[in-house]
């Protein structure tokens, strides 16, 4: 999995490729635990590249989220499409995190 | 592995330094040699010219000392005239005060010294008892015939005879000078003659000397006459019978011709000649001598010539061939010496190879090359011994650590009902299940119990992650399950307790699926909540796969209040609901591709006329099939129930209200 990060204002856009397995999901939430600890925690996790998430994917997600809100920050899910989509939608997690179409959305709601 | 005593390092350095130094000592001592050779031969060259020279210039003194008192008393003759008395007089004085002279003579023309004499010619020389007198004007010899008479006498010039042997008169070598003595003329001309006055030379008196002059050891002088006849040689054969030009002929040796011809030519030289004379290789140097023409050679053998330098050469060679034993010796025992620890590491090698990492290599203080190695080498061997130990220790951890795995898989597996069939006494239902962890323990699960004679609960879950923090997720979860569904609880009961329940301290943010439902076997009504989890499918008889519809409530243990909507559908007898998690549908293939709904829809269609542990088993082996080669990356759990018919329309026991639950 390949993970870019990239500022826009105070918001951290982090963009998500390949597959976010057992595998790959530790090191994301590593990295993304990373950024929080140096102060982004106005985070953008961007989908539209990734073809796989599994249930340790959503849990690194949820973690980062969590992270993110204990600094006082907040995470918020766009790009969401296939299979990524689906499995959010079986696992409710729609239903705890905002998910928007894409990015910009995110950065025009303000 | 043979080690042949060749194959050191320290003999093929010494080999490499001896063959480098054996040929720096060759070129140097052949060149040292050549050059030598050059300045020896050089300097005998010189020192042959200056010999043959000085050698030369000494006969010639003496010859021309004879010529100047020869000429003076001719010169005396032809200013005044004298009377018989005084002539001898004179004469014998000239003999008697000239040692190179050995007997002088003055003979007149006729009439010229005494009107009243027809001929006067007066001789003195060195007879046996001193200084003896003859009268060479004999009727018996006609000294005007003579050729020491006659041919200065047509030439009106002093000449010198060619070397003859004077038979009668001194039975000796000799040679004549012969000046010519004229009428005093105005202008000094030369028209009358009035005689002419002799001096005889000695050749061997001439060439005593020569036998004393040394060249090396086994040199010598020789003297050859203007025709090229040996005046001087130490073979006395030759003197006066052969010539250079003779002898040439008669041993058949064109160069000494050329020889001979040059030494009659050049007024002095130096010049190879080979063995022409002498059986010896030789070099010639030669100088001619100015009044006669007569030419001196001096023969220098090559070989003593280069005598001195062949032995300081041969001493020069044995000193090299000392020096390269000595130094053999040395370049020995220092590449021995050099080479010493490594020798120590190729054994202490061997010992590592057979698995001795005890080594007891001496610390060496070298800085070189061979020390770094040593060094690297001691602390190779000290890491590969702490390597190891770590490894041993670590192996052991491990391997006590599957144990402790295996266990908790085994607990694992008794928590979940696992004897089939799972109520042999009834015949209204058929369930059978399969959970296969990815790793010994797993985070899937699943439970079912007849919660009374009717009504069979079944929940199927995964907890995220896997392994053993998945595994004791699961434990936890699996038991609240069973212990909620026990009493009674509806699903979406079940599910918000558990929520609640998960939710308390979990900072890891671990959560579950779980799909639950109860099976009404008097009518075949599901009731049914889904925590996030993928839906089951309905498999008719008729081949027909129908996926539950979705939208139920979200993962379990994340979300505060979250509600779990309670479904209801309905089985037919035959119908059967086929439960699985996520391991199956995304399992992968060796090329990355998912297992899929798709696929898992089309091996239901041909399973379903299958009994369902039929069925189940040939999903689970389709699954295998399908991921063969690839790493198992997720628990893989399915469970499957089949509504046979409704309670009471069959034959079954019906002696107790409650049904033990199977367990395991």
């Amino acid at each position: 999995m390949d993970v870019n990060f990239s500022k826009q204002g105070d918001w951290t856009i982090i963009a998500v490729e390949g597959r976010m397995d057992t595998v790959s999901a530790p090191e994301f939430e590593k990295m993304v635990q990373e950024r929080i600890l140096q102060g982004s925690n106005r985070l953008i996790v961007d989908f539209s590249k990734l073809d796989y998430i599994s249930s340790a994917g959503l849990r690194s997600i949820l973690v980062a989220g969590k992270n993110s809100k204990a600094k006082g920050g907040e995470l918020a899910c766009c790009g969401l499409q296939g299979v990524v989509k689906k499995v959010f939608d079986v696992s409710g997690f729609h239903k705890l995190l905002p998910i928007f179409d894409s990015k910009e959305d995110v950065l025009n709601r303000e | 592995m043979r080690d042949r005593w060749y194959r050191s390092l320290a003999v093929e350095v010494t080999i490499l330094v001896m063959l480098g130094t054996s040929l720096v000592f060759a070129v140097v001592l052949s060149y040292s040699y050549d050059a030598s050779r050059d300045i020896i031969r050089a300097n005998a060259e010189q020192w042959a010219r200056n010999l043959a020279l000085s050698t030369a210039q000494r006969i010639d003194l003496r010859l021309r000392t004879a010529e100047a008192v020869t000429a003076n008393m001719a010169s005396f003759l032809q200013k005044s005239k004298i009377d018989a008395l005084t002539l001898n007089a004179l004469l014998r004085e000239n003999v008697q005060e000239n040692p190179q002279i050995f007997g002088s003579a003055v003979a007149f023309e006729p009439f010229t010294f005494r009107p009243d004499m027809r001929g006067y010619a007066t001789y003195y020389y060195r007879g046996a008892s001193g200084i003896e007198h003859t009268n060479l004007a004999t009727d018996s010899y006609d000294y005007r015939m003579q050729d020491w008479y006659s041919v200065p006498k047509d030439l009106k010039r002093p000449v010198w005879s060619p070397p003859y042997f004077d038979e009668g008169g001194g039975n000796i070598i000799m040679t004549t000078y012969s000046v010519p003595f004229f009428e005093p003329e105005e202008g000094g001309g030369k028209e009358n003659l009035f005689g002419v006055v002799t001096a005889d030379v000695s050749v061997e008196w001439l060439t005593k000397e020569l036998s004393s002059v040394k060249v090396g050891e086994t040199g010598y002088c020789f003297l050859i006459s203007d025709t090229g006849v040996f005046l001087s040689h130490p073979h006395k054969s030759l003197i006066m019978k052969e010539s250079i030009f003779s002898l040439a002929e008669q041993l058949n040796k064109p160069e000494l011709r050329k020889l001979g011809r040059l030494m009659l030519a050049e007024s002095g030289g130096w010049e190879y000649m080979g063995d022409s004379i002498t059986k010896k290789d030789s070099y010639l140097g030669f100088a001619r001598l100015k009044s006669t023409g007569w030419s001196l050679g001096v023969v220098f053998p090559k070989k003593e010539l280069f005598s001195d330098i062949d032995r300081l050469y041969s001493k020069d060679v044995l000193f090299a061939v000392a020096a390269l034993v000595m130094l053999l010796a040395v370049s020995l025992f220092l590449a021995g010496s050099i080479t010493m620890p490594l020798r120590r590491m190729v054994s202490a090698t061997a010992k590592v190879a057979s698995g001795d990492l005890d080594l007891d290599l001496p610390a060496t203080s070298r800085h070189d090359e061979v020390g770094q190695l040593a060094r690297a080498f001691t602390n190779m061997a000290v890491n590969l011994k702490n390597y190891i130990r770590e490894l041993t220790l670590t192996t052991a951890a491990k391997e006590r650590m599957e144990g402790e795995l295996g266990v908790a898989a085994a607990i694992q597996r008794s928590m979940l009902p696992s004897t089939f069939p799972a109520f042999p006494d009834r015949d209204e239902f058929d369930i059978y299940a399969v959970m296969d962890p990815a790793k010994e323990v797993g985070g899937d699960f699943y439970q079912f119990l007849l919660v009374d004679r009717d009504r069979l609960f079944v929940a199927i879950g995964d907890v995220s992650g896997k392994g053993v923090p998945a595994s004791l997720l699961m434990a936890v979860t699996t038991s609240l399950i069973r212990s909620e569904a026990s009493e009674g609880l509806l699903p979406d009961e079940i599910l918000r307790r558990l929520n609640k329940h998960l939710l308390r301290g979990n900072d890891a943010c671990m959560f579950v699926t779980v799909f639950c439902g109860i099976l009404n076997l008097g009518t075949g009504e599901v009731v049914y909540a889904n925590g996030g989890h993928e839906p089951p499918f309905i498999v008719r008889p008729n081949s027909e796969i129908l996926p539950l519809p979705h939208p139920g409530g979200p993962l379990v243990g994340i979300m505060e209040d979250a509600e779990f909507p309670l479904e209801k559908l309905t089985l037919m007898p035959g119908d059967a609901l086929f439960t699985y998690t996520d391991g199956v549908t995304e399992a992968f293939n060796t090329k990355e591709e998912l297992y899929g709904k798709q696929r898992l829809g089309e091996q239901l269609m041909t399973a379903c006329p299958r009994p369902i542990k039929g069925m189940v088993e040939e999903i689970m082996k389709s699954v295998a099939q399908f991921s063969m080669g690839a790493p198992q990356s997720d628990d893989i759990t399915i469970v499957g129930v089949k509504f046979n018919k409704i309670t009471g329309s069959g034959n079954h026991s019906s002696g107790s209200e409650i049904v033990p639950v199977a367990e395991n």
